[in-house]
């Protein structure tokens, strides 16, 4: 379903290098002393594309700095180095423009906290479009109650206040006043992560709906394998602030190279008592510090993989197939043994 | 074949009294379990398996919580008849219950070691069979028995596969990552060698990677101490993946439970099959989700008949006016639905 595979066209959302770091310094008078401040190095040189009409995802564990890279897209945080170039123009001087709203949304993870409890469903839709274009109260409403309907909450939310919601129907909200304004690009934080099985897959379905219907671009950024597996065409792994392996979905979650991304797929567990995988996953230990990541490849320590050089050596992202790249030495080695390691 | 139930739960409904009305949070449900069984109770958020689990260890805040009817056998024991100090004696000893997230269940400002400590001297004084000398014992202890507390100590680390345990055991709980504390938690109540043990999203809080080795520990764990565990979750894949028998429950009912390869291989609930058929799998070029309509029911303005009606494709007349009961349909897989009759 991608509309951009050509390599010429411009991408829709282009970052590269992107650091985002944390200052945690601890005391004044201790920073003064020592000169140096602590940071906690969420996203540190991370680069990323999405083009016209494509869907990517961005997997990981907590803490792996997949959040930090779509709140710095969105300028939530300040990045420390990198560019953020969206439609080509760079993200600072997009900051102040009238039609920001009109390029880039996200939809947040709690459906609850992320709408004001006071603020009646139709107000909260319309609110984007304030400032947009010279419409009236009148016309923003009318547009609101269309994208209401396209999202499957019919004229009686209306006058709802969040109160009055479930979870789902909240997402609902949250997801129309996304698209209210027809972005370019939608950013997904965890869009399902919150919701019963049942409702999650009401979402994801309306979601390509939506696609669709108003030709989106989607950012997903999720925990959840199966969730990029299903509505994404390419994924980038995140692990402890780096990208580990990205490329097209399908070949990224079938044929998985990089041993993190073996490891992630094979704890997925899949709804099958026939294949009980997760019981034989070897993975040991857990998700690194990145206050202090280790030095190298930051996955070495739970490498089965891992050799001397490992710990010393950052290995580069690389290309290891069509359109795919993993930053690992041993991609061959493990291309051969896949599956042996973890399951 | 082990057939000795360790739980068999018998018609158990209980209820929040509420100022709006009377919930029935559990309603009506029966199972058993049996020695060194894993069983899992899956459903969506507020079809009562919290509550479920929360029963049977006699956890439950009364009021708003009421019992309203059925027994909770515990090794031949009804456990809902038992004054309180007799069941406290079983809670926490023979019955285990651990928590989705771990930070809430230890105390933040004691060493892990110090924690441990005291389950496993809960676990000696109520071996002596009387809870009153509990208190007394809780001096200083003897040197000799310093260090063989000490050992014990370590011996439960060990247990959940802790690395470095001398080092842990001086920790405070907010030193150690999810996982960690996680095992703690599992270590400290299987420390007392309960028969039961019931782990409500044990590994929800938790990483996808972490979840995978928490979920092997406890299933190797499961021979190691003798125990069977009730296993609550939200997750039917994680059900598949670690159960023997798994009962689906909707608005408090069982809809549906048996062994886990016939359930997952022949689900039959309509429910079942929608939340089957909810999990995403394989890209979205394949086959479209097909989730199940509407959202769980309100349990204060529950249907008459079958609580699923509603939300069923195939529902009849019939399915609104009676409740179906749970039936056998094959072997030990009972479904209550009037398809299967």
């Amino acid at each position: 379903m991608r509309a951009t595979s050509t390599s010429e066209e411009q991408p829709l959302l282009q970052v590269e290098d992107l650091a985002v770091y944390f200052d945690i310094g601890g005391s004044f008078s201790v920073s003064l002393l020592t000169r140096r401040i602590a940071y906690v190095k969420a996203v540190d040189g991370v680069s990323v594309d999405v083009g016209v009409g494509e869907t990517v995802a961005v997997v990981g564990e907590s803490g792996c700095g997949k959040s930090t890279l779509a709140r710095a897209v969105l300028g939530l945080v300040e990045s420390k180095r990198g560019s953020i170039r969206i439609q080509g123009r760079d993200k600072a001087t997009l900051r102040h423009s009238k039609d920001r709203f009109k390029i880039i949304q996200m939809v947040f993870q709690d459906p609850d906290s992320s709408l004001d409890p006071t603020m009646k469903v139709k107000d909260t839709v319309s609110e984007p479009l304030v400032g947009l274009s010279s419409m009236n109260k009148n016309d923003r409403e009318k547009i609101a109650i269309e994208v209401l309907d396209a999202v499957g909450l019919d004229s009686k939310f209306l006058d709802r206040l969040p109160r009055q919601l479930s979870g789902g129907q909240k997402q609902r909200v949250n997801i129309a006043r996304a698209i209210v304004t027809e972005p370019s690009l939608v950013i997904l934080d965890e869009p399902t992560s919150a919701l019963d099985a049942s409702v999650q897959a009401q979402i994801l379905n309306l979601l390509l709906d939506l696609q669709e219907k108003y030709s989106l671009s989607y950012l997903i950024i999720t925990h959840n394998i199966s969730v990029a597996e299903y509505l994404s065409d390419r994924t980038y792994v995140m692990y402890a602030g780096k990208v580990v392996e990205h490329g097209p979905t399908k070949a990224v979650i079938k044929e998985p190279r990089h041993p993190y991304t073996i490891a992630l797929i094979a704890s997925a567990p899949v709804p099958d008592p026939k294949e009980r995988n997760l019981l034989k996953v070897e993975i040991v230990g857990e998700v690194p510090s990145v206050i202090n990541p280790p030095p190298g490849c930051r996955f070495h320590p739970r490498c089965p993989y891992a050799e001397q050089k490992c710990s010393s050596q950052e290995p580069a992202l690389e290309p290891i197939g069509p359109e795919r790249f993993a930053a690992c030495y041993f991609i061959d080695k493990i291309a051969r043994t896949t599956g042996k390691a973890f399951a | 074949m082990q057939d000795k139930s360790v739980l068999d739960v018998n018609e158990l409904s209980v209820a929040y009294e509420l100022k709006t009305g009377a919930v029935r949070a559990v309603d009506n449900v029966s199972m058993s379990i049996r020695s060194h069984e894993l069983v899992a109770a899956v459903g969506e958020s507020g079809c009562g398996k919290t509550t479920l689990g929360l029963s049977i260890i006699g956890l439950l805040p009364s009021p708003p919580a009421k019992y309203i009817s059925g027994e909770v056998n515990f090794k031949g024991k009804n456990l809902l008849s038992l004054p309180p100090d007799e069941l406290r004696l079983h809670r926490g000893t023979e019955i285990a219950m651990i928590f989705q997230e771990p930070m809430t269940s230890l105390n933040p400002v004691f060493r892990i070691g110090d924690q441990i400590q005291e389950a496993i001297r809960l676990r000696n004084s109520r071996g002596k069979g009387s809870m009153g000398n509990e208190r007394n014992k809780r001096g200083p202890l003897s040197r000799t028995g310093a260090s063989a507390t000490r050992k014990q100590i370590i011996d439960v680390l060990n247990l959940v596969r802790i690395p470095d345990p001398d080092r842990i055991a001086n920790r405070y709980p907010f030193e150690l990552s999810g996982g960690m504390r996680q095992r703690v938690m599992i270590g400290m109540s299987l420390a007392q060698k309960p028969s039961l043990l019931i782990a409500d999203e044990p590994t929800t809080a938790l990483d996808v990677t972490t979840q995978a080795q928490v979920l092997k520990l406890m299933r190797g764990l499961m021979e190691d101490v003798d125990t069977s565990i009730l296993l609550i979750t939200h997750d039917l894949a994680v059900a598949s993946q670690v159960a023997d028998r798994t009962a689906v429950m909707y608005a408090g009912q069982i809809v549906e439970d048996g062994d886990v390869l016939d359930l997952f291989s022949s689900p039959l609930h309509p429910y079942t099959q929608g939340l089957l058929a909810c999990i995403p799998s394989g890209s979205k070029e394949g086959m479209k989700l097909r989730p199940i309509q509407g959202s769980t029911p309100d349990l204060r303005s529950i249907p008459a008949g079958c609580k699923f009606a509603p939300r069923c494709l195939y529902a009849t007349k019939r399915c609104e006016a009676a409740k179906p009961e749970l039936r056998v349909k094959e072997g030990s897989h009972r479904v209550a639905c009037y398809l299967h009759e």
